[in-house]
């Protein structure tokens, strides 16, 4: 116990030393926290940077794509890149009651039918369009449609209601020239094969700044298109999104089981863009690291440095009695130091730096030259701000430099006190 | 100068028609195919049977048609009711409750399958007699389903002919086409007709129940049935009006 | 003498590069990792880059092509009816002016197997020329290149599983039993079979190391059990002048969708018949035919197009799967020669397009001058002048970029965050650098001051200070390059291979590159990067040297 007290005291009194020693040359520790801070700061803004995007591809995924759990029928996923209509889900029950058992299940906060179909155009530039059958007054309820603004997206006007209208998106009003108000005159085939005129009116126009559906889609009511698609209630996919969407991959099963034999229920996780993604980030961590270690080198470089200005004053402490252990310590505690500081300025900057980059966006269409189109992902990217990435960074920051200067920190230990002396 | 040369040959085979015995030559069985579907006005209630994917569609339609040039159509299907066809001097109208209004199919829209069916649009505004677009070749006779028949070759007169090669089997008796079958260039068969019933209506044969085969499409076809047809009754030119295509 | 105190500061600056030498190692080992990575990444995107570009050429398009201007102009719509004859005139004089060329007819349909349908782009080439020219023919995983004159059909990999034809690689037990295993005659080809595929992760799998000799056999017992059998269903779009339109047609549709000239022509070349009411075509002038057609596919009359019905049997032989994903999608090839006829498109000798490379061009390099468009153009001029020909109307030589634009302003605006990347890993080493030299010229504050009164001028000094960084910027770099070099051998030779992923993806990844990934060299990179390096590295001395020359020579002197 008297043992405890005692190193517990030379600690602290080691620490103390340590920390003074960091002030002693201002210059060189403030050198050395801007390159620890420029490291740590690079990495939070990369990791916000790469977050930032991989939610943005999953933000896509999931609001258009397959929502957190995506139910289609078996007959759809055999044909679905000419997205059939003659296979809906839950063929042989009422669409209310299959939604409402869906919804009654824990977790799940809205159970979506869409429905996607091809169109042809009337007269125009744009020849194929896809329409877009969604509840618009539920989704809006669940979905934020612009990924940049994180609002419903409409630029101009409204979404359609449940008269002849539609709306449709930026490009694609731009390339085929119309504007609120004007017929859309085009054709569509029916889940029973039959050519379906239709002339909505054009009600509004959006920008999800999901490029694919502001050049493509028409956004239609559902109970319009059912009617149009003879599909009467029935809906060629539903969408159910959770409370959490983590919570998917348990609500997976469960949707599985309400719906039946006959059917592919997926999750937003299975989607090929969100696997890729997230083996990527293995890519991503070594780069981090290479980038901590090289940061690391300015504080082994100081420590080596430090170590050699004061090797005086090492044989003097070795000669006041301290163990080698001791003047280790105060080196490597010294060079904690110095990283906990470079890190907590780099989080600092960093932190402030995601978080402005999470409220404003970054244009990637023009970084990209706009080749992003089939890339499930948005025309602007925020940065992720999230205090587990600042953490991350902050603790990956100070472990690595600590972790370097370990070593070098071990040289004062070879130092012999008589021989530092007499330097 | 070829239009002469055209009209010399088909009187040439309509007189030889007429003078020949024995059997008909294939001219004149061509001639007498095309004849059969020449009135002057037609209507009828008609039902389209589309199987296909295992899934059976019935699609019902009011049929007037006046010479070979005005039709109109309108489907009375609980699912497609209100749908209205009119062609009209070359060009094709529709209508339908959720458009709102007439539209003009035209452009690249003439190119599609028109109701899911085997036709396109643009099939569907040329027609022209066989006579006019075939040459005619008899290449025997044999018996098709228990009934004796003259089985005849088309070969189109120009490359240009959607089907370059037709084979129809003319009932010998009725001279009802009982089956014909629709060849690609290649001479592969893409499409096959096939006769169920057909009537007779004042003095023509008229078939009135028949089915379609689209070969490449497993497991698809498509039985037309003519419910009550009426040959030659007057239509009033309203009819095929864009008054009544929008009523 | 001037020669003296510039070596006496070079020697200087030596001598307190070896003072702090684990100093001087770690700050080096920064600089070197920084240039390694750049170098390396650089080799990367660049050989990315190259070889997605060099795909595009030795794949897809050769270093040129030439096609009718109209048909270029609606290229995305394939509009066959846009082909042009007598390509062979054309090609033998490029043959004279130093060019290979292969003739091309492109059209889509859709293609029947066995077990199902998939969308294809065909491309009817001469098999020949097209080998000589492109080389995705070598690319031909099992079976083997269709041969000229045959309704022999090579199909990219991606359509082959779709459509389940050519040998599985890794085919779900069910099919395995009754397409692969089920296909053998007899026990000896069953047990042929049976050793040629193994169970992995609940499907079978092809074995890897399974010969040629094996595969042949393989794709000769599927052959029989008409796995390989295909039907190809398309529409040959033809322009004809109509013999016959209809009254109200030819004045509400036609005459009104073409211009003065055009409506001039249709009203000389048509004649209204009185009595049918319908006006007949009345000239057969091929040349008044010619400009009376183009009037109307111009104006987009859709009279004058006719689509004709097309299925035409074939067998696949080969399935290809290059470099290239473009070449392994939903793509087949077919010999030329073997749709001239009724049984093909009726092509009659048209092409619809005509790929030229110069001969003997290597592969590794992309056209050169000589394979500009207008090169070729003036050479393949003179040559046809030469025979009294000349290259017909409406034909023009393009080069291969513009068919690859889109991709080409994609990848231009690419590789941006990459590059962003490497220069913030250059800023950390620099801070390094500066950290290093910060620290030494402060050190030797009180040496400064010495030097400084034993009358060594301050450019002196600087210079001084400026070659020890400069040589750890060198140091550095030297070791960065050998290092970068080293990662990048194996890169260059072997490449990183992602083949699975490609496929997840339909054979179309947004880079043209399908299975492998390589880096390319770059030396000019390499010699900027290892420049850059070091003059940084010497420029990062000056701000503290300067900084410490501003103290007095005796506050030098003082300093602590």
């Amino acid at each position: 116990m008297d043992t405890e007290r005692r190193s517990r005291g030379r600690l602290s009194a080691l620490t103390t030393i340590a920390y003074r020693n960091i002030w002693r040359n201002g210059r060189r520790t403030a050198l050395c926290v801007v390159a620890v801070a420029v490291a740590v700061f690079f990495n939070i803004f990369m990791q916000a940077w790469i977050v930032g995007m991989v939610d943005g591809i999953e933000e896509v995924v999931k609001t258009y794509e397959t929502g957190h759990v995506n139910v289609t029928s078996v007959g759809f996923e055999a044909e679905k890149e000419y997205y059939p209509v003659q296979y809906p889900v839950a063929e042989d029950r009422a669409l209310q009651d299959v939604v409402a058992e869906l919804e009654s299940l824990p977790g799940v906060v809205a159970a979506l039918p869409r429905i996607t179909a091809y169109a042809s155009l009337f007269d125009s530039t744009v020849k194929h369009a896809l329409l877009w059958g969604v509840d618009m007054e539920r989704e809006l309820r669940v979905n934020v449609f612009n990924l940049t603004d994180r609002d419903d997206g409409l630029l101009e006007g409204r979404f359609p209601g449940d008269g002849n209208e539609c709306a449709v998106g930026s490009e694609f009003a731009r390339k085929s020239g119309l504007r609120v108000g004007d017929p859309l005159p085009l054709k569509t085939v029916s889940s029973q094969f039959s050519d379906k005129y239709w002339n909505p009116r054009i009600v509004g126009i959006f920008e999800f700044d999901y490029r694919k559906f502001d050049e493509e889609v028409i956004i239609v009511p559902i109970a319009r298109l059912q009617r149009i698609l003879g599909l009467e209630d029935r809906t060629q996919q539903l969408f159910v999104y959770a409370r959490d969407a983590n919570d998917s991959r348990r609500l997976k099963g469960l949707v599985a089981d309400v719906m039946g034999p006959g059917h592919v229920v997926r999750e937003w996780g299975d989607s090929y863009w969100v696997a890729m993604m997230r083996q990527m980030n293995i890519v991503y961590v070594v780069v981090f690291a290479v980038f901590q270690i090289v940061a690391s080198f300015l504080i082994i470089n100081t420590v080596l440095m430090v170590i050699h200005e004061r090797i005086k004053e090492i044989g003097m402490m070795g000669a006041l009695g301290m163990t080698r252990a001791e003047i280790v310590a105060v080196f490597f505690l010294e060079a904690v130091f110095l990283s906990v500081f470079g890190a907590a300025v780099g989080t600092v900057v960093g932190g402030a730096a995601s978080a402005i980059g999470s409220m404003f966006p970054i244009d990637m269409n023009a970084m990209m030259g706009g080749g992003m189109k089939e890339f499930p992902v948005s025309g602007t990217l925020f940065l992720s701000f999230s205090p587990a990435i600042l953490a991350q960074g902050f603790v990956f920051g100070v472990a690595v430099s600590a972790a370097c200067t370990l070593i070098p920190s071990l040289k004062s230990a070879f130092i012999e006190p008589v021989e530092a002396l007499r330097r | 100068m070829k239009r002469t040369i055209q009209t010399i040959i088909m009187l040439a085979a309509l007189t030889a028609s007429a003078a020949a015995q024995s059997g008909p030559s294939a001219a004149e069985l061509l001639a007498r195919v095309d004849g059969n579907e020449f009135y002057s006005t037609i209507v009828y209630k008609g039902r389209m049977i589309i199987e296909y994917q295992g899934k059976r569609f019935v699609k019902k339609m009011a049929f007037w048609g006046k010479g070979n040039d005005d039709t109109f159509v309108e489907f009375v299907n609980p699912e497609d009711r209100g749908t209205k066809y009119l062609k009209k001097g070359g060009r094709l109208y529709v209508y339908s409750p959720d458009s709102e209004q007439v539209m003009l199919i035209s452009g690249h829209l003439l190119k599609e399958s028109m109701m899911g069916s085997d036709m396109s649009y643009e099939d569907s505004i040329e027609n022209e007699k066989l006579s006019a677009r075939y040459v005619p070749t008899l290449s025997g006779s044999e018996p098709l389903n228990g009934r004796a028949a003259w089985v005849l070759d088309l070969a189109a007169k120009a490359k240009t002919e959607s089907y370059p090669r037709r084979r129809l089997w003319i009932d010998k008796e009725t001279g009802d086409v009982l089956r014909y079958e629709l060849y690609a260039l290649s001479g592969a068969r893409l499409k096959e007709y096939n006769l169920i019933r057909a009537e007779t209506i004042g003095e023509r044969r008229f078939p009135v129940e028949s089915e379609m085969r689209d070969l490449l499409r497993r497991d698809s076809r498509t039985v037309f049935i003519m419910d009550s047809l009426e040959l030659d009754a007057p239509i009033d030119d309203s009819v095929f009006s864009m008054r009544n295509l929008e009523r | 003498m001037k020669e003296g105190p510039l070596k006496t500061v070079g020697t200087i600056a030596l001598r307190n590069l070896a003072r702090h030498r684990v100093k001087t190692v770690i700050t080096t080992i920064a600089v070197a990792v920084s240039v390694a990575l750049y170098i390396a990444a650089d080799a990367w995107l660049l050989g990315m880059n190259l070889d997605s570009r060099r795909n595009i050429v030795s794949y897809e398009i050769g270093a040129a092509k030439i096609q009718s201007d109209a048909y270029f102009a609606k290229k995305d719509e394939l509009p066959m009816y846009e082909s042009f004859v007598g390509w062979e005139k054309i090609a033998d004089a490029l043959e004279t002016a130093g060019y290979d060329s292969a003739p091309r007819f492109v059209f889509s349909g859709t293609l029947y197997s066995r077990t199902g349908t998939a969308p294809i782009l065909f491309d009817a080439v001469d098999p020949e020329q097209e080998t000589a020219l492109l080389r995705y023919p070598d690319f031909v995983e099992s079976g083997r290149f269709p041969e000229a004159g045959r309704a022999e059909l090579a199909l990219g990999t991606v359509a082959a599983d779709k459509l389940r034809v050519g040998i599985p690689r890794r085919p779900t037990t069910e099919e395995y039993e009754k397409d692969v295993y089920g296909a053998a005659t007899d026990a000896g080809e069953a047990g042929f079979i049976a050793g040629l595929y193994d169970e992995r992760d609940g499907l079978m799998a092809l074995r890897d190391d399974a010969g040629a000799a094996e595969l042949d056999r393989l794709w000769g017992i599927l052959s029989r059990s008409g796995r390989m059998d295909v039907r190809i269903s398309t529409v040959i779009d033809m322009v004809a002048a109509p013999e016959t339109v209809r009254r109200d047609r030819f004045e509400e549709d036609l005459l009104p969708s073409l211009d003065a000239e055009g409506r001039a022509l249709a009203l000389g070349s048509y004649e209204r018949d009185p009595v049918l009411d319908e006006y007949y075509l009345t000239t057969d002038d091929p040349a008044t035919l010619a400009a009376l057609l183009r009037a109307m596919t111009v104006a987009d009359y859709s009279g004058a197009i006719r689509h004709v019905n097309q299925l035409i049997d074939a067998t696949v032989v080969g399935i290809v799967n290059s470099p290239n994903p473009k070449t392994n999608g939903n793509v087949g090839f077919i010999p030329l020669d073997a749709l001239q006829g009724e049984a093909g498109l009726m092509l009659d000798g048209a092409v619809t397009e005509l790929l030229i490379r110069s001969s003997g061009a290597s592969d590794t390099a992309l056209p050169g001058k000589a394979e500009r468009p207008e090169s070729i153009r003036a050479a393949l001029d003179s040559a046809l002048a030469a025979s009294g020909e000349t290259l017909p109307e409406g034909l023009s030589v393009r080069g291969w970029e513009a068919y690859a634009e889109d991709y080409l302003a994609a990848s231009a605006g690419d590789n941006v965050s990459t590059r962003v990347m490497i220069v913030f890993l250059f800023i950390l080493s620099f801070i390094g650098i500066a950290n290093t030299m910060l620290m030494a010229v402060l050190e030797r504050t009180k040496e400064i001051g010495m030097m400084r009164a034993l009358g060594m001028t301050d450019g002196q000094l600087l210079l001084s200070y400026s070659i020890e960084a400069g040589m750890i910027g060198f140091l550095g770099s030297m070791a960065g390059v050998a290092l970068g070099c080293l990662i990048n051998i194996p890169m260059v030779e072997y490449g990183v291979d992602f083949s699975s992923m490609s496929k997840e993806m339909g054979g179309d990844f947004g880079y043209r590159v399908a299975a492998l990934f390589r880096s390319a060299w770059n030396p000019a990179t390499i010699i900027l990067t290892a420049a850059a390096a070091t003059l940084l590295s010497a420029l990062m001395a000056l701000p503290p040297t300067i900084r410490a020359l501003r103290l007095p020579v005796t506050e030098s002197l003082r300093f602590e």
